[in-house]
């Protein structure tokens, strides 16, 4: 009886090591959970997010490395978080994914692509200005670009101290665009602009065009900014898969099952640096507004682009497709195309939208990019 | 953590090269797709 009840209280001294932190820890993994299934945020990264959240917040884990004994998470985000090898291998399904016609039919589009990225700097100055360190001051940032890889990817090039929140940060204000964009949108446009119709004519791209396309936009921005290489290379390699017309397997397998399957392995991996001592602290907080600044300003930045071009062109432009210039796909272009339906219902910016959206995804990895070269240059890493 | 006003400040001279060079970068790539727009489609026309 005696051994008995030794045994029993062995199997249940764990209960004893819960702290009150682990259980705030559980209840945002439970929160994270609930908005992907209930709110489909973002569901295929949150849900595994907010289950590696539980995992790895029970006392004395076995999924995360405690002393000598290694865990299965921590070696899976040795193997690709910590060396950046998950989100790059995203970015060959992303590629993939991309149809660049909109954009190559209307080139200006492009410019959005660049105006909308004001919010990372923006957000990174303000976050230099609080006291976070540059390099987590610039991972912070990053989260203006809108795009959840190059978060990751940026964060950990900079071994920042905050790669989790920025995560779940960026993610969910992706999921959370057609909330924030629309109040901002309407605060800095008038109804008259918001009604701008702008005529889309939609040109026949030559194949050719879209296989160089990725190609030279490759070589271009890896002269710029090198340490953006290997991220746009990716991106514009799973492009080519896509628009090279002979790897039509290799180009649905890049989009549906590899990019599933990493995206299974980064939600659940980005979890390992969520424990309640890393995550509870008041930073988690102001990385949380910093973000919602970022993105903020990644709207203004755009429309007040498009009002300012607006001064000196003949055929005006809807400044809200400014707002588009985001890397958020295909969300910025639909909140767009929406808000301009609502004002006047035979009002057609899809493909504009479209066309801004697609720039704001090369515009994000660019800006990360020049991100990781200018503040490395700054830190002399 | 404190307020880093010197910080901030030296964080200005990031986001003005950080802006240029994005648009750097993007007026190039406009300049691409309508050098090979052009380049193609004349090819297309002769054809």
């Amino acid at each position: 009886m005696e051994n008995f009840l030794t045994n029993l209280g062995t199997l249940f001294s764990n209960v004893t090591e819960i702290t009150w932190q682990m259980v705030v820890m559980w209840i945002i993994g439970g929160v994270l959970i609930y908005l992907a299934i209930k709110k489909e945020m973002e569901p295929s990264l949150l849900l595994p997010m907010g289950f590696g959240v539980i995992l790895v917040n029970l006392p004395f884990s076995g999924a995360i490395t405690q002393g000598a004994e290694e865990g299965a998470l921590s070696v899976l985000f040795d193997a690709g978080i910590a060396n950046e090898l998950f989100p790059l291998i995203l970015f060959i399904g992303i590629g993939a994914m991309i149809d660049f016609g909109p954009l190559l039919s209307n080139p200006k589009m492009l410019l959005f692509g660049g105006a909308a990225q004001f919010g990372i700097f923006f957000a990174l100055s303000m976050a230099s200005l609080l006291g976070f360190e540059l390099k987590d001051a610039a991972s912070i940032g990053i989260i203006g670009a809108a795009d959840g890889p190059t978060s990751i990817f940026v964060a950990n090039f900079f071994h920042s101290n905050y790669t989790a929140a920025i995560t779940v940060a960026a993610y969910s204000y992706m999921a959370l665009v057609p909330m924030v964009q629309p109040p901002i949108i309407k605060m800095i446009t008038t109804k008259k602009e918001r009604m701008i119709r702008m005529k889309y004519e939609p040109k026949d791209i030559s194949p050719a065009v879209r296989i160089l396309f990725p190609i030279l936009v490759t070589v271009i921005a890896g002269l710029v900014a090198p340490k953006s290489v290997s991220l746009i290379g990716f991106l514009m390699f799973g492009n080519l898969i896509r628009e090279c017309g002979v790897l039509r397997s290799l180009s649905e397998t890049a989009q549906n099952v590899l990019a599933n399957l990493i995206t299974i392995f980064l939600g659940i991996t980005v979890a390992v640096n969520m424990t309640a001592a890393t995550f509870l602290k008041w930073e988690t907080i102001l990385i949380f507004v910093l973000g919602l600044v970022a993105f903020i300003f990644d709207t203004i930045g755009g429309v007040m682009f498009a009002k300012l071009i607006n001064l000196f062109t003949k055929n005006k432009i809807n400044p809200m497709i400014g707002a588009a210039g985001i890397s958020a796909f295909p969300m910025a272009s639909r909140v767009v195309h929406k808000m301009g339906r609502e004002e006047d219902p035979n009002n057609f910016l899809l493909m504009h939208a479209a066309g801004a959206n697609v720039a704001g995804q090369v515009g994000s990895v660019i800006a990360g990019g020049l991100v990781m070269t200018l503040v490395s240059a700054m830190l002399g890493m | 953590m404190a307020i880093n006003v010197a910080a901030f400040l030296d964080s200005l001279s990031l986001m003005v090269s950080g802006m240029v060079g994005i648009f750097v970068v993007m007026m190039i790539i406009y300049g691409l797709i309508i050098g090979l727009g052009a380049a193609f489609s004349k090819k297309k026309k002769k054809s």
